[in-house]
């Protein structure tokens, strides 16, 4: 009797250990990290936007409508961040996949400007950077969590496990992200970067953003606005401007040979990077880092 | 009135000369007198008073950026200091606690008070230390 049970309990791990994962389709470098965290082995995740790749300028193709249709859930950010979503939705909506979208479990913001870049955030002037806000993230963690368990209820344990351990690196994150910034006094709290994605961050910690409209994208600023917004950062006395995803380096360049300001550094404004920003908690602490060394 | 041209001209360039000097002391650019920020935020300082008290004696820590930070030496179970900040910016105040004997739910009590107001009470808790940072609003 004990040889047929042992028997049966092989088998029923058996299954579990080479269950098919649930396959998922991320448009979001940091969904897709948060995806990997929750689901272990669970889950096979196909990253959509590569780390290092711009967002922005992604449109899908043929074949990536063929790979979305071909997974259970897709995960995406929302907030117009995905200007194609809803055509995407309407191009894979016979094979059921199911689209889990972060901005709908996060508290959105407004954006500083409306047509500041190149998001379609235009109408509903919501900023799409939610990530920025470890509040957010964790709140994306147990909406992703809730949709694996959906898909696969089985698992239920293990993504409630894997999702608890995320969560608690997290709060560890914003703990260290707290202490980091307390080393910058308030009225050094100001950054320039080259659009304003980090809008949650400077709202969770006390930042004042000024944009370089335009410098990311095939939209220049106009010369007044840079006139202007050097003077500001010699006023306000700004040690620091940041880069991320720079297509005109001469604006830039010109804006710290005129203000003083230093090149601060790179900021991972719209998704993961490589090497160590390449996991959420190592993006965050690249950034915090940065700042906090270039403004201190 | 029939002079010398040229001795007219001279009278001319007098009397623009002399009529001139209160028109150039009116219109001339004066430096502005600017106030640096330190002076500025001299202006805003406000005390504030932090009390920290823990459940149990502890090494206690407290640290403003920019301020001489302050601790209980050894060990205490309170300590309190007055920090004077820009009111409408203050500091974030980081606050430490290292218990003499660890237990499990050991707490840390922060209150700040600002012109007889309270600003801010919280409870941290932890085992053997408890580190974090307080904002005040």
């Amino acid at each position: 009797m004990s040889h047929i049970f042992s028997v049966l309990i092989f088998i029923g791990l058996a299954t579990a250990v080479w269950a098919e994962p649930i396959k998922v389709a991320s448009l979001s470098t940091v969904l897709s990290d948060i995806a990997r965290n929750v689901g272990g082995n669970r889950v096979e995740v196909r990253e959509i936007i590569k780390p290092g790749s711009d967002p922005h300028l992604y449109e899908p193709t043929p074949g990536d409508i063929k790979k979305i249709s071909n997974v259970q859930i897709v995960l995406a950010s929302g907030l117009g961040f995905e200007p194609y979503l809803d055509k995407l939705r309407s191009s894979v909506e016979k094979s059921g996949v199911q689209f889990v979208v972060a901005g709908s479990a996060v508290k959105p913001i407004a954006c500083m400007e409306v047509d500041h870049h190149d998001h379609s955030h235009a109408d509903n002037a919501t900023d799409p950077h939610w990530w920025h806000s470890i509040a957010n993230v964790e709140a994306v963690t147990l909406q992703v969590r809730d949709a694996f368990i959906a898909a696969d209820p089985a698992g239920r344990t293990e993504f409630e496990a894997n999702a608890k351990a995320f969560d608690d690196k997290l709060k560890s994150l914003s703990k260290w992200v707290r202490l980091e910034l307390a080393g910058l006094p308030k009225s050094k709290r100001i950054l320039v970067t080259s659009h304003d994605a980090l809008g949650y961050f400077a709202k969770d910690y006390g930042f004042e953003i000024l944009p370089v409209q335009g410098i990311s994208t095939a939209d220049q600023p106009s010369s007044q606005k840079v006139r202007h917004l050097i003077q500001e950062i010699k006023d306000r006395k700004v040690k620091a401007i940041f880069a991320e995803n720079i297509e005109n380096p001469k604006v830039l360049r010109q804006i710290t040979i005129e203000s003083g300001a230093n090149l601060g550094g790179t900021l991972y404004a719209d998704g993961l990077g490589s090497g160590d920003a390449g996991t959420y908690l190592g993006m965050m602490r690249c950034n915090v880092t940065t700042i906090v060394g270039a403004l201190q | 009135m029939r002079g010398h041209p040229i001795l007219r001209m001279v009278i001319l360039i007098c009397f623009l000369a002399i009529a001139g000097i209160p028109v150039y002391f009116i219109t001339r650019n004066r430096p502005v007198v600017v106030q640096s920020s330190a002076e500025l935020s001299a202006k805003k300082n406000v005390p504030y008073e932090i009390t920290m008290t823990a459940s149990t004696p502890a090494h206690l820590a407290l640290a403003v950026v920019g301020q001489i930070p302050v601790e209980s030496s050894p060990s205490a179970e309170s300590l309190i200091a007055t920090y004077s900040m820009d009111a409408s910016k203050p500091e974030d105040l980081v606050v430490k606690a290292r218990f003499v004997s660890p237990q499990k739910n050991a707490a840390l009590r922060i209150q700040v008070r600002a012109s007889g107001k309270m600003l801010k009470d919280a409870t941290l808790w932890g085992s053997e230390s408890i580190e974090d940072v307080i904002s005040i609003p």
